[in-house]
């Protein structure tokens, strides 16, 4: 049976691997077959997912914090340095404050738009680059619901969401007839750290609400998006966002 | 994808183009294919054999859609042979005719939403009872880029009819989640089937390639991946009510 989700030999960079929706991604890379770099900032962390990953497959972990540009730089270099190529890139770093829009500080902006915005730009184009150069790449980016539905208390967070929908448009329509496809995927409801930190217990009992499915995702509901569009299965499609979301963006109220 | 093994698909409009395709690898992922044809039986019988030839299960079924009791005999058929139908994809459709707002009759309108509208409702009715006694069913609807843009010339009742397949889409997955029943669909680009020679002149398609980012038409086995991706379980489990482009970045979310 011909595989059209099959990853094997793929070279794949996991930025945010170390935790969440970034973690389930390279285990399920793994699976399929592709040499998995995770990228995250806290060593521990870091070594406590390459030493949870290796029993799967060939997974290579590097230290960098990539709201730090240098890092970032480095890391794409480090990483290409050691392994030659990439084929797939898969941008999961993300982070939240929530207030109330009239409380955000110029600190709050920068914190926020550095990892979920800066980064993600930045390492698209990097790691784009060489992905040009070779004629071929698959790159996924995080969206969120919020990229598409005002939400209370994460104004910085959504513009940030909203812009990742944006810029996965632009790099894709740029790239498309050279070889390089840049998809994102918006997660609806997920309960990963980051989720269950921003949500307390009203706030998620609206979102089960508004989600026709009445249950939060499993994080391996998610992978299989992720594996679609960086596969041969997705190879006409670019510019896309998949949801995933129980129905939520279905829902009119 | 192994959790398509074994299911019963019925792909209408499955003899040639995105539907025959969509079919093949339904045949090759391991699952029972029910190929549905209106006129062209060699074509249907062909991909049946090449479904059978890689090891897979099929049957061809035989019915102009636009009849409700065709829809009943084709469903009953499937059933028949099958016991169940899992995963339906209502694939038939068409453009039927290049028509000017002033060449429109009230035949021209009626033929082209019954071949889109009103058929695709005769197999929910029909189906969705069946999905239902199993205890949960899956449904690909096929939308189209013209949903989304308009359509290009003479083929706006054809794009409005895609249009309430993209809306029907998101409706009936929240009708239908109680039920087990997701409903997504896949919005084609300009792929090239019969459908475009038929229907398109050599300058049309030159003038549509020019509109794609990736600057190409996309073929059906390009579509394949993402028919396989939303009625996997597995793959796509929290996924429902949604359209997903295939089109070469021709028109992003």
């Amino acid at each position: 049976m011909k595989n059209r989700f099959s990853l094997e030999g793929q070279y794949a960079l996991i930025i945010g691997g170390t935790s969440g929706i970034g973690r389930e991604f390279a285990k399920a890379y793994l699976e399929e077959g592709a040499r998995v770099i995770i990228a995250g900032s806290k060593q521990e962390k870091l070594d406590r997912a390459v030493a949870e990953l290796k029993p799967l497959g060939r997974v290579f972990g590097y230290r960098a914090d990539v709201s730090d540009l240098d890092q970032l730089h480095g890391l794409v270099g480090v990483t290409l340095a050691h392994h030659g190529h990439l084929d797939l890139l898969v941008n999961c770093q993300g982070v939240t404050r929530m207030k109330p829009a009239e409380a955000f500080t110029p600190d709050d902006w920068s914190h926020i738009i550095d990892v979920n915005l800066r980064s993600v730009f930045f390492a698209c184009t990097e790691v784009g680059r060489h992905m040009l150069g070779r004629g071929r790449g698959s790159i996924i980016n995080i969206a969120s619901l919020s990229s598409y539905r005002g939400w209370p208390n994460s104004a910085i967070y959504s513009i940030s969401k909203t812009a990742i929908v944006s810029m996965t448009e632009t790099l894709a329509t740029e790239w498309a007839t050279r070889g390089v496809r840049v998809n994102a995927i918006a997660p609806g409801f997920f309960m990963t750290a980051l989720a269950a930190g921003a949500m307390n217990a009203t706030r998620r009992e609206r979102a089960l609400d508004r989600t026709p499915m009445r249950r939060f995702g499993e994080l391996d509901e998610l992978v299989g998006a992720a594996i679609y569009l960086a596969s041969p299965a997705a190879r006409f499609v670019t510019g896309e966002t998949i949801r995933v979301d129980g129905g939520y963006l279905a829902a009119g109220l | 994808m192994s959790d398509l093994k074994g299911k019963a698909v019925l792909v209408s409009g499955a003899s040639t183009g995105i539907g025959a395709g969509a079919a093949r690898a339904f045949g090759a992922a391991g699952a029972r294919v029910a190929v549905h044809y209106n006129s062209s039986k060699g074509e249907a019988e062909q991909v049946a054999a090449d479904i059978r030839s890689a090891g897979g299960e099929a049957i061809t079924v035989g019915g102009d859609v636009t009849k409700h009791d065709n829809v009943r005999r084709i469903v009953g058929d499937t059933l028949a042979a099958f016991g169940r139908i899992d995963v339906l994809v209502n694939n038939a459709g068409g453009l039927v005719k290049r028509t000017p707002i002033a060449d429109y009759t009230d035949e021209f309108v009626d033929r082209v939403l019954t071949l889109n509208v009103r058929q695709v409702i005769w197999f929910m009715t029909e189906v969705v009872p069946v999905m239902r006694r199993q205890g949960g069913g899956n449904i690909v609807n096929v939308s189209s880029i013209a949903a989304r843009h308009g359509g290009g010339p003479g083929s706006i009742i054809y794009a409005g009819s895609k249009g309430f397949i993209a809306t029907a889409t998101r409706g009936w997955a929240k009708e239908l989640v109680k039920d087990k029943i997701r409903v997504n669909a896949v919005s084609p680009g300009v792929i090239m089937t019969p459908f475009h020679e038929r229907f398109s002149t050599p300058e049309q398609l030159k003038a549509m390639q020019a509109m794609i980012p990736m600057d190409r038409l996309g073929t059906p086995e390009e579509c394949a991946g993402t028919f396989l991706y939303l009625a996997s379980d597995a793959l796509s489990g929290y996924v429902t009510g949604q359209n997903i482009e295939v089109n070469g970045g021709q028109y992003m979310p």
